[in-house]
């Protein structure tokens, strides 16, 4: 068993003098400042020594005060051991650099495609630094500097300007900010760089090639996207993908309200994890306190956010086979009808049906309603006969199975290394679950499985999804069992002001893994919150995976990983 | 196969259990605890403004109204919700040391103007003071306020005095320090 | 030119027809006419209300989920509030509604995609605001990418408030739509 403590002592002996300023804490994290010409090196070692296999993601930190830039690497690993290593590699903030570690870990591609754009942090030997959700008048202000001067803008509609560009197409211009002007911040020279579409038509090699443009707008999946497919007939030869329409910039937002006032935000973050992602956000500023939140609340939590996980597999579920246009459509009709009586029963707690803004720090808004106990039990027996039902009707279809069989396939080493988690994961026969892994809440009482399948197609990640709902049922008849009675909420000052320091508090969200990173300065609003989501690893992980497909299983695949749009693009 | 899949379907159509909730015609029981349209008790309200300093989204602004209690709010002073950029999120609500906002169960506000959304302390406001409770709350409120004047006049004699004597007082002391000092540089 | 000059008939006939009116119009102005006279007259008499009455019967809206409201939207055309009980219907294509709901925040690199998605509805149309962002920008007002006065781009007719909504609001949302067709108040003036 590697402890973190184990881990920290190898790299020291292995690195003497890469390492400045080490610690563990809590017990399963190692937080370690590293040399910058060393970082590339010390993943490296801890890759192939220590199976940190799992890039986990970066978050840059702009630390005006002390004049510099501070990127953080998480990286965990894949079920070996449960040690996160954080990483902080520090540089200079005029004329900021970092290695990038795309030469090691490939799904560190976006991650540090984000820093760039945000916070204008050069990666060395990142093949392509392009912008990835920042329009092109945006970029070269670096928006999440702490001097930038644009951030608090209520005139974005007023500056508008139409116009109609090179290609007959209408486009809005937007101006700087007065304040911007003012302080001249605006950027006198942009980054170059190739368009997407340039890069498109870069690829087109033959005369039988083209472009098939899907989105930005969709009729069934919640938020915007483009996927741009290169076809030669009916095979997709390279995908690209557009994110970012409905980027928000809510880590930006959150620095600039205070601790409290930024959990309502998170439920933004994606609206059909609002509870988990509460949960993550909490976490870590209950750690970053030193406070836990009493047993009680901790039961109403776990509850809800089981409950929140049948919701959101119902409607990913009842999507996905919309997009496939499965059994004309009635399936989705019923999983909507069920998941209406779980979101009363999740209502009736938290006052709300979708952004819930119910967890707060060391406790819970309300306390459980009386019935609530009963109505649930009930709502949960319907809910696991109708789950029977729904794997009885289209699991055992000849047609679906056909359809569905062979499409899309992970397989575990490919799934591990695109850094994807949650059901896709486990689809591929990883059985990786944040509530195994990194026990948060009561987790570590509960008696559940990890639901895994050895195929990893498409198929094996909906038989997931179905089978957690049983599960997910299971563990709140247990809570409602177990659940004892007390306070619900710890004593805590007005003003929330934590000491000065780091943490990350990881979850499973219904998505996969979700972690916040928050950094604090002693003050009461946050200098960082780093939002490390599922849905973005599944984004990165698309392209690849629909290379050879058939463009009639395109949308299957894309369909069966139940991506949120909203929680890519923040 | 096909009748096998279609079970379901039948099932369904013949089991009798109505899904569709009949809205405008009837509404469904909403919970104790649900979030909607605030509800501000003006004879509690003591104009803090807390509740506009926790909000995320800065909707709630404090305008003068005239029909709350003088003797709680002096400035007259009532939070107004522009409900076009609240998210109901409850933190206002939370927050109140009075607890006089709270939310009801009333969530039909949509308006065919942008302006129709902000609700001023006139609308949300319930237990409103007749003109005559006002015109008894004012005299109140006046003759609270002279009292409090008579105090603070009499306040701020003593006080004086007090400081004159405090003063007096430090003055020695800073003597007898200084005669300290003096003695210890010997 | 009257009548008399293109069927033999009296002059008199003619004078006589001068002073027939229809709706508070001269009668001979709409005798020799033209498609634009013809939609004057409709827009002026009971047979507006006639076609607004089906009109505002069947709105069938743009299915273009953007966000939180979009989970909702599902939702509102599902069994669970059955929105064809109204004659609302939901269609994934601009080419055949006749409402746009915006329902969630517009940014900078969508403004013009969504632009361009309500000038590809047919005439006539209206267009509904539903939740905080696309009324004021929500929670993110005062972001740096989100356009936070979307009535400056579309005409909003009805402004439906919440975080999502709920779907209830969706319907009310919808009724006052169809009070406003009604009632001929609408912004684009139909």
């Amino acid at each position: 068993m590697t402890t973190a403590n184990d881990v920290l002592s190898a790299l020291q002996s292995a690195f003497p003098g890469a390492i400045e300023d080490a610690k563990v804490d809590p017990e399963r994290q190692l937080w370690a400042t590293i040399k910058p010409d060393k970082i590339v090196d010390v993943c490296k070692y801890l890759r192939d020594n220590h199976n940190f296999d799992h890039y986990s993601g970066a978050a840059g930190v702009d630390k005006i005060n002390e004049g510099l830039f501070e990127v953080t690497e998480l990286l965990a690993s894949h079920g070996a051991h449960q040690v996160v290593a954080l990483l902080k590699v520090k540089t200079p903030r005029d004329n900021p650099s970092v290695k990038s570690l795309t030469g090691l870990f490939w799904n560190a591609n976006w991650y540090e495609r984000e820093i760039w754009e945000m916070l204008g942090i050069n990666f060395e030997d990142h093949p392509e630094l392009y912008p990835l959700l920042l329009s092109d008048e945006l970029v070269g202000v670096w928006p999440w500097r702490k001097d930038y001067k644009g951030y608090p803008d209520y005139t974005t509609a007023e500056r508008a300007i139409e116009r109609i560009n090179s290609e007959g197409y209408m486009e809005y211009h937007i101006p700087p900010t007065e304040a911007e002007i003012e302080a001249g911040t605006v950027p006198v020279e942009r980054p170059k760089y190739p368009s997407l579409r340039e890069r498109e038509e870069m690829e087109i090699k033959g005369e039988s090639e083209m472009i098939l443009h899907l989105g930005p707008q969709h009729a069934v999946v919640p938020g915007p996207f483009l996927l741009d497919l290169l076809v030669d007939g009916e095979r997709v030869k390279k995908a690209f993908l557009d994110v970012g329409y409905i980027h928000k910039g809510i880590e930006k937002i959150m620095e600039n309200r205070t601790y409290v006032q930024g959990i309502p935000i998170t439920d933004r973050l994606c609206y059909m994890a609002a509870l988990t992602n509460n949960e993550a956000y909490c976490g870590s500023v209950e750690r970053l306190l030193g406070i836990e939140a009493p047993e009680r609340a901790q039961y109403i939590r776990m509850i809800l956010e089981e409950l929140s996980r049948i919701q959101s597999h119902l409607l990913g579920t009842g999507e996905f086979l919309t997009l496939i246009g499965s059994a004309v459509f009635c399936p989705f009709l019923y999983m909507i009808i069920d998941r209406e009586d779980v979101l009363t029963c999740i209502e009736s707690v938290t006052g709300a049906r979708i952004n819930h803004s119910f967890v707060r720090f060391g406790g819970v808004r309300n306390d459980l309603p009386d019935g609530f106990k009963d109505m649930t039990l009930d709502v949960l027996k319907k809910v696991r006969q109708k789950t029977e039902e729904y794997k009885e009707l289209f699991l055992s279809d000849s047609i679906y199975n056909k359809r569905m069989e062979g499409v899309g396939v992970l397989s575990p080493s490919e799934a591990r290394r695109l850094g994807v988690s949650g059901p896709p994961l486990r689809a591929s026969d990883t059985p990786y679950d944040m509530r195994r892994e990194d026990p948060y809440l009561l987790y570590k009482e509960m008696d559940f499985d990890v639901i895994t399948r050895k195929e990893g197609d498409s198929k094996a990640r909906i038989e997931v999804r179905l089978d957690e709902i049983v599960e997910s049922c299971y563990i709140i008849e247990q809570c409602l069992d177990q659940i004892p009675s007390g306070p619900i909420q710890e004593k805590l000052p007005k003003r929330i002001k934590p000491d000065p320091g780091e943490a990350y508090y990881r979850v499973e969200d219904h998505r996969g893994e979700m972690g916040f990173f928050v950094v604090s300065d002693g003050s009461d609003k946050p200098v960082k919150v780093k939002a490390r989501g599922p849905v973005y690893a599944y984004f990165q992980a698309l392209p690849p995976l629909l290379e050879g497909t058939y463009i009639a299983d395109v949308v299957a695949i894309a369909g069966s990983m139940d991506a949120c749009t909203s929680e890519v693009d923040r | 196969m096909v009748l096998k899949n279609l079970k379901m379907t039948l099932k369904r159509s013949v089991s009798g259990v109505e899904v569709t909730r009949l809205y405008p015609e009837k509404t469904m029981d909403l919970p104790d605890v649900e979030r909607g349209v605030h509800v501000l008790d003006i004879r509690k309200c003591i104009g803090c403004g807390a509740c506009a300093r926790i909000c995320p989204n800065d909707c709630i602004e404090l305008v003068p109204y005239k029909r709350g209690n003088p003797l709680k709010n002096k400035k007259q002073k009532y939070p107004q919700i522009d409900y076009g950029r609240c998210m109901f999120c409850g933190l206002c609500v939370d927050d109140c040391p009075a607890d006089c906002l709270t939310m009801s169960k009333v969530f039909e506000i949509a308006g065919w103007e942008r302006d129709d959304l902000v609700y001023s302390p006139e609308k949300i406001a319930v237990g409103k003071y007749t003109d005559q409770e006002l015109a008894e709350l004012a005299e109140e409120a006046r003759k609270a306020a002279e009292e409090k004047k008579r105090k603070a006049a009499e306040a701020a004699k003593a006080k004086k005095a007090k400081a004159a004597k405090a003063k007096a007082a430090e003055e020695g002391e800073k003597g007898s320090g200084e005669k300290a000092a003096k003695k210890k540089a010997e | 030119m009257g009548i008399s000059d293109v069927i033999p008939l009296p002059v008199v006939v003619d004078e006589e027809l001068e002073k027939w009116t229809i709706w508070g119009k001269p009668l001979t102005d709409v005798w020799f006419t033209t498609t634009e006279k013809i939609h004057e007259i409709i827009e002026m008499g009971p047979i507006k209300n006639v076609l607004n009455w089906g009109r505002k019967n069947s709105l069938w809206f743009l299915m273009q989920p953007m966000g939180c409201c979009g989970v909702e939207m599902l939702v509102f055309g599902c069994p669970p509030y059955d929105c064809d009980r109204f004659g609302i219907f939901p269609r994934a294509t601009p080419r055949q509604v006749d409402v746009m709901i915006i329902s969630g925040y517009i940014t900078r690199k969508y403004l013009p995609a969504i632009k361009n998605l309500w000038e590809q509805i047919p005439e006539p149309k209206w267009v509904m605001a539903i939740g905080e962002c696309a009324i004021s920008g929500g929670p993110f007002y005062d972001s740096y990418n989100i356009i936070n006065n979307t009535g400056r781009f579309f005409p909003i007719d009805v402004y439906v408030p919440g975080c999502p909504p709920r779907p209830e609001k969706f319907i009310e949302g919808f009724r006052g739509l169809q009070e406003k067709i009604k009632q001929r108040e609408d912004k684009r003036g139909y």
